[in-house]
């Protein structure tokens, strides 16, 4: 979508929490943006998947920690099945440990609870425009994740280009783990804001596919051990 | 095998007594006339010729004699021999003489040696001469013998054969050779063999000194066998006296010092004693005179075998005790020994008859034989103790090896314990210091209804903050201090958008830190959030700098927090509570820090932290400067 269509129409949200009180703040955080549109809000795991069957939102909510199922079963099913509908997850920490698993399941990026409501919004304009918020720590861990060999040392060496990410997207998560901001990388790298969203698409794809990737290899491997 | 050897040993002895009275185409002249006198030229017939029978031994039929004695024998030559114009020849078992000089019938025979020539030493071995035919005739012949020598010395003339050349040779002088000169060459190789075996097993390890005994004591008889069959030519009376003395029984006093150390005793003051009484005899050898050193080696020959007699028949004793076979052996060897010793002392001494052969030479290899037998046992019983001593050594080691790897392993869980407890109690204190007194606080603000909801937010926005940078601090850096300030960045995002500051942000990529550890992340962190706290709320400062830069010739990184706000005097500098908080925590972590500022003109926060693996805190302290 263009970013002029985008700006015209609002972007439809659903949440999927079950606390009630920060069920009720996220949407009247999102009611009161002009921009976004509250499409529903569940309060379970079960709820939200077979809302889902009737209203597809443009963009939803899940919290991690629900009653009746993991907050990643719902993300995986939900890419699996409506990949039109891009995947937020909740975190209170935004530590790698509940990010990381969120991402690979298919989620395309993360908030934080306790957040401001401008950041809430903020947040969830920057992923319709494409691009998905990454804190350092969880670009370090990517860039880990993907690349089997570490980073050369001092000064911006030469990747041999080995493992699933080009050189590019290297040097893009390696400024984000250094704390720059997607549009001081851009300036930095020569190219436009949009290419760094682009990448980070890319990017989050590509951890959803190895983490499958793997877990389908290690199954193998025990299959065959 | 040993018996086997034993007998064939005997044997020789016997048959060589036995060989010289075979063929009858050789004549052997028992009989002869002697004749005392100076004279170059066999004296006339009607001299005062004395008929005597031979062998005659000077020792005996003319005590301390020294000086000429002529013989003269007669035999018989057949005319058939004369006219076939064979070859004859003339042989005698030993050369007991010092000069001596053949005339046949008148005329001379041919002989190496000029009488008067350096004297002979080749004492025990068969003489042969060559004795042309034409110089016979047929009948009765005179042999003349001119000789001179030394009573004491034993010297006499045997028995003489002359007949066929090629008879004598093949039945006297032969096997005469093969018994006294050939075997004794061999024992005396094989003994040199077996030393010299036994001195580089020995060498090799030195840890047996039985082997290095053995082997002197083989040595010391293989050079005595060769002395013996092949003795130097020597003037002076003195060496070679002592030369045959040390040839004769220097070997005994080996011997006993090797029994004794076979059977494990120690008796240095005895061994002491031996030695010098051998260094006595070599002594008295060397100045005697010959009538004296004939006494001493009487003397000496029974001393010695008195000596090594007793000291075989100990040892004999010492390992009957451990089993029959090395006992017998050294009982048979003993024997035999005592046997051949025995019978050339009475030979020596003039009982039995001077031309027999010399037994001694042939029980010292059987002799060899039976110890060689206890000491190799004796030396793989010592190897085999060894071994065993090793193996339970390895065994002692390989248990301790084991106590000290289970004692390490321990240690270890007790130091990885530690270090967790340690931990969670910095996370206790972090949580009670911060996370709880700060709750208490908000909760007494609460409870005292004074606050509005703003305060009570922005109290609880704190913690929160709090309670995230602690959790960061406990995410994978990896060493990555890049990433430790951009995650203070990324925190602080919001707050900076909001202020409207210039944030330049700096940092380059940096070479990772092993040291890194959460309680340095968190500690590292909340300075750089109180520097950039600083500049955002006091500082009134417009742009914001924050560097990052690893420093080649320090080994450091480099941090670098500075504003272009209105600064403070530095006396504030000690009094202000987040300037202090900043330098406790650097200090706690043992990082240097430095603040400049100066009213108006900004201010400054560096931290150094070295890249190095084995940099201890207080080594951190001292790169700053």
């Amino acid at each position: 979508m263009s970013i002029e269509a985008t700006l015209a129409k609002q972007l439809s949200v659903a949440i999927v929490e079950d606390d009630d009180d920060t069920r009720a703040w996220i949407a009247a955080s999102v009611s009161a943006n002009s921009e976004l549109r509250l499409a529903a809000q569940y309060a379970s795991g079960g709820a939200a998947l077979a809302g889902m069957a009737k209203v597809v939102p443009e963009v939803l909510l899940v919290d991690l920690g629900l009653p009746d199922m993991s907050g990643l079963e719902v993300i995986r099913f939900v890419a699996a099945n409506y990949p039109d509908c891009d995947v937020l997850v909740f975190s209170t920490f935004g530590d790698e440990e509940h990010v990381l698993p969120a991402i690979e399941a298919g989620a395309r990026g993360f908030l934080l609870k306790g957040a401001l409501t401008r950041d809430i919004t903020h947040d969830i304009q920057a992923l319709s425009h494409g691009g998905s918020p990454l804190s350092p720590v969880i670009a370090r861990q990517v860039l880990k994740r993907l690349r089997p060999e570490p980073p050369p040392l001092i000064g911006e060496g030469a990747d041999t280009g080995k493992g699933p990410l080009t050189p590019r997207e290297v040097e893009i998560l390696r400024m984000i783990a250094r704390g720059f901001s997607y549009t001081e990388t851009a300036g930095l790298l020569g190219i436009s804001a949009q290419t760094v969203h682009t990448h980070l698409k890319r990017i989050y794809r590509k951890l959803a596919v190895h983490s499958k990737t793997e877990a389908v290899f290690e199954a193998d491997q025990r299959r065959l051990i | 095998m040993k018996r086997f050897l034993a007998a064939l040993v005997m044997l020789a002895a016997g048959s060589a007594a036995w060989a010289e009275t075979a063929a009858p185409e050789v004549t052997t002249m028992e009989t002869a006339e002697f004749l005392v006198s100076d004279a170059e030229d066999p004296p006339a017939d009607s001299a005062l010729w004395q008929p005597i029978a031979l062998p005659d031994n000077w020792h005996l039929s003319r005590p301390g004699f020294e000086g000429q004695v002529w013989y003269r024998l007669r035999f018989d030559v057949p005319q058939v021999f004369i006219d076939a114009k064979r070859g004859h020849a003339l042989y005698s078992p030993r050369n007991a003489f010092m000069h001596v000089r053949f005339f046949l019938n008148g005329n001379p025979l041919a002989f190496g040696r000029v009488y008067g020539d350096p004297l002979l030493t080749e004492t025990q071995r068969p003489f042969l001469l060559t004795v042309p035919s034409l110089m016979l005739r047929a009948g009765e012949n005179h042999l003349y013998i001119r000789m001179s020598g030394h009573a004491e010395e034993r010297h006499g003339l045997s028995r003489v054969s002359i007949g066929l050349g090629y008879l004598v040779r093949r039945l006297y002088y032969q096997p005469r050779y093969d018994y006294q000169v050939t075997s004794i060459a061999m024992f005396g190789a094989a003994l040199l063999c077996a030393g010299v075996l036994a001195l580089s097993v020995w060498w090799g390890r030195r840890s047996d000194p039985v082997l290095l005994w053995f082997a002197i004591v083989a040595l010391a008889w293989s050079g005595a066998a060769y002395l013996f069959l092949w003795p130097p030519d020597l003037q002076q009376d003195s060496v070679r006296q002592l030369l045959y003395f040390v040839m004769e029984h220097g070997y005994v006093t080996p011997l006993l010092v090797l029994c004794l150390r076979i059977g494990g005793a120690r008796a240095p003051r005895l061994e002491a004693l031996l030695w010098l009484a051998f260094t006595l005899c070599c002594a008295a050898a060397t100045l005697a005179g010959v009538e004296l050193y004939s006494r001493l080696l009487d003397v000496a020959a029974v001393m010695y075998l008195f000596l090594a007699a007793t000291a075989l028949a100990w040892l004999i004793h010492i390992t009957s005790k451990e089993g029959q076979r090395n006992s017998l052996f050294l009982g048979l060897a003993l024997a035999t020994l005592i046997a051949f010793s025995g019978y050339d002392g009475a030979r020596w001494i003039g009982y039995t008859d001077f031309d027999n052969l010399l037994l001694t030479p042939f029980a010292m290899p059987f002799l060899i034989l039976a110890l060689s037998d206890t000491v190799v046992l004796r030396h793989l019983s010592v190897v085999r103790a060894l071994a065993r001593a090793n193996a339970e050594l390895e065994r002692d080691v390989a248990e301790k090896m084991r106590e000290v790897e289970w004692t390490y392993s321990q240690m270890q869980t007790a130091l990885r314990e530690q270090a967790v407890l340690r931990e969670r109690q910095r996370i206790m204190t972090d949580m009670h210091d911060g996370l709880g007194s700060g709750l208490i606080g908000l909760l007494s603000l609460v409870r005292s209804r004074g606050a509005d909801l703003a305060q009570v937010e922005r109290r609880l926005d704190d913690l929160l903050t709090d309670l995230r940078a602690i959790v960061d601090s406990f995410q994978p850096m990896e060493g990555d201090l890049g990433v430790v300030l951009g995650n203070v960045r990324y925190r602080m995002s919001g707050a900076i958008e909001r202020s409207g500051v210039n944030l330049a942000w700096l940092v380059e990529q940096l070479p990772p830190i092993e040291y890194l550890t959460p309680d340095m992340v968190l500690s590292i962190q909340r300075i750089v959030l109180e520097a950039l706290a600083n500049a955002l709320r006091h500082a009134a400062a417009s742009n914001i700098t924050v560097s990052a830069k690893y420093i080649a010739e320090r080994g450091a990184i480099r941090i670098t927090i500075a504003d272009d706000g209105v600064g403070f005097a530095p006396e504030r500098a000690e009094r202000g509570h987040g300037l202090r908080n900043m330098r406790g925590r650097a200090t706690k972590i043992g990082i240097p820090i430095e603040i400049d500022s100066s009213p108006g003109g900004g201010t400054r926060v560096t931290l150094e932290l070295g890249v190095g693996k084995d940099v201890s805190p207080g080594e951190r302290a001292g790169l700053a400067s």
